[in-house]
């Protein structure tokens, strides 16, 4: 029973890994992954270059919403979340998590693979009434 | 329906992929009420639908169907719980509403909680603090109905998706009475169906023909997740040893079908009240010496201290005498706890041998704390007796002393019948 439905459940929940990344991963995805962003979570463009520069039609969450209004200050997310290595159980594909994390002050964001070519990331702030938001606080404050 | 969810209008998307085709303005009401409507402050207006791929609200409520269907709320810390219930965890790139999901196992709680501010988007839910509760069997129409919505538009255009795997599976579980079983176990007791092994599904099983197949599933929404059926086992064990012993057979079986059409705690007042009847209890409390007589016990008798499910075992299949575990040596709760064993047992029928008493939110769990109230502290009275001296503390203590209850059970009841406010609950916790 429940086959499906668990298969399914498995790949929608953003689970963290129990172990952050190795230092040999830390240093693949440094040199191989790249934050590129996307308009979806964008409400004003920004400095971020992309095409189309925002496309909120969907009642996504916005990076501008959570402060983030500068390619720099996104891709100092990315960096730090590669550092802090808090990632998905899941992998993509080798050396790419699904998914990363970055706690920053009162903010989750989350880091999710995909994009313009392989390695591409963009990220998204996730929402205080998610009760993921809570999960990822406690595991990003363990040492 | 009271309770719907609702794509409308046109399809908003393409037809890429089950995402892209299933983009549109998602509704859920309940009760009238939009839960959905939001303030657009990109558009600088009001609208009543969120704009979502409903194919990701398909896929949630259909691989945790069972849960989201008969888990109740916990007593203590929900995160876990709330990743199942809330559609707030669907996918953390959206903005869902902050809409929780609650069953009782007749009823569905349907709450919306508040949005003070926008919070990581340019929208702002503006119907929080709504709520419904609906019959179960409302929910399972409005899902099916959503579903076969979704599930024909991805149809239509072709689209790869797990919906019709997911609805496939869920109907052949929900068709077969011992896999239907099986899955509500785990629900109940808060497991994804499929994760408990077949050791426990078997140990289950025994449980149920022992205890009883209500009460079994009572237990499993008391004890939770880690429960085990040795430890189901050890509660009926020690209700078989309990020393003390009442009759819980004078009361007239409990009518009244439990389909979720009124809400277990309604059932329970009203079950009270027809039982001070039978048993010729005219206005006024219930002294311990009427209480004992009804019982054929003297009140109170010694304390055992259970775990988290206590209650009673029959002697026998015709009802009547019950070996029962005392949580408290404190006489009102011994009082309360003795009228909720006598609406349950009258409630659950002989067929049941074990006579679960938990705080679980179950339907049971509420039919009994209901009956219990009411039995001890009718509302007419309590009502009266709060217009005539008011409802400060010195007043719930004097009500308190002269129907033998606890404060907190007076103060329950002015505060579930909207007399005072729930605030006044705080000085009970912690």
């Amino acid at each position: 029973m429940g086959v499906v439905a668990r298969e399914v459940r498995r790949g929608k929940r953003p689970v963290p890994r129990k172990t952050r990344l190795t230092v040999v991963e830390q240093r693949f995805l440094q040199e191989n992954a790249r934050y590129e962003g996307s308009p979806l979570h964008k409400r004003n463009p920004g400095d971020f270059g992309l095409t189309p520069p925002v496309d909120p039609r969907k009642d996504r969450t916005l990076c501008d919403e959570a402060g983030v209004v500068t390619i720099a200050a996104a891709s100092d997310l990315f960096a730090r979340a590669i550092e802090r290595g808090l990632v998905s159980e899941a992998f993509v594909a080798d050396g790419y998590p699904k998914r990363m994390w970055v706690v920053d002050k009162d903010r989750v964001f989350e880091v999710m693979y995909g994009g313009s070519r392989e390695g591409a990331y963009h990220g998204y702030p996730v929402r205080r009434s998610n009760p993921w938001f809570e999960d990822v606080v406690e595991a990003w404050e363990k040492p | 329906m009271s309770f719907s969810i609702d794509v409308i209008g046109e399809w908003l998307g393409g037809t890429t992929d089950a995402e892209d085709a299933t983009f549109a303005s998602l509704l859920i009401k309940a009760g009238g009420v939009p839960l959905t409507e939001v303030d657009d402050t990109i558009a600088r207006s009001t609208r009543t639908s969120i704009r979502v791929p409903a194919v990701l609200v398909a896929e949630w409520l259909l691989s945790n169907w069972w849960r989201l269907r008969w888990e109740a709320r916990p007593e203590g810390p929900a995160r876990a719980w709330r990743h199942v219930h809330s559609m707030a965890a669907l996918d953390s790139g959206f903005a869902w509403p902050p809409l929780e999901i609650a069953s009782d196992g007749e009823r569905i709680e349907i709450v919306m909680a508040r949005e003070a501010s926008r919070d990581a988007a340019a929208i702002r839910y503006l119907n929080g603090g709504a709520g419904l509760e609906i019959p179960a069997g409302e929910f399972d129409a409005a899902v099916d109905a959503f579903v076969d919505r979704i599930s024909e538009r991805i149809d239509a255009v072709g689209a790869s998706s797990v919906v019709r795997a997911l609805r496939d599976e869920l109907r052949q579980e929900r068709m077969d009475p011992k896999l239907a079983r099986q899955c509500r176990w785990q629900a109940r007791a808060g497991i994804d169906p499929g994760e408990a092994p077949e050791a426990w599904l078997a140990g289950i099983e025994r449980v149920s023909k022992e205890a009883g197949p209500a009460s079994t599933e009572d237990m499993l929404g008391a004890t939770g997740p880690s429960t085990t059926p040795s430890a189901l086992e050890a509660v009926a064990d020690a209700m078989r040893k309990a020393t003390t012993k009442v009759d819980l057979g004078s009361l007239a079986r409990a009518s009244g079908a439990r389909n979720g059409e009124r809400a277990a705690w309604v059932r329970g007042c009203e079950a009270a009240s027809r039982a001070r009847t039978e048993l010729g209890i005219g206005e006024g409390p219930v002294s311990n010496r009427r209480l004992g007589e009804i019982l054929g016990a003297s009140l109170p008798v010694v304390a055992t201290r259970p775990g988290p499910v206590a209650g009673g075992i029959r002697d026998d299949d015709a009802g009547g005498a019950v070996r029962v575990l005392v949580p408290s040596p404190r006489s009102t709760s011994q009082r309360f706890y003795f009228a909720r064993l006598l609406g349950l047992a009258s409630e659950l029928g002989g067929g049941e041998r074990v006579i679960p008493v938990s705080n679980a939110a179950t339907a049971i769990q509420k039919f009994g704390r209901a009956f219990g109230q009411e039995f001890l502290l009718p509302w007419k009275e309590l009502e009266a007796f709060a217009d005539e001296n008011g409802t400060d503390e010195e007043a719930i203590l004097e009500a308190s002393e002269r129907y033998e209850v606890s404060e907190m059970m007076v103060t329950t009841a002015l505060v579930n019948r909207g007399k005072l406010g729930r605030e006044r609950l705080g000085r009970f916790e912690g």
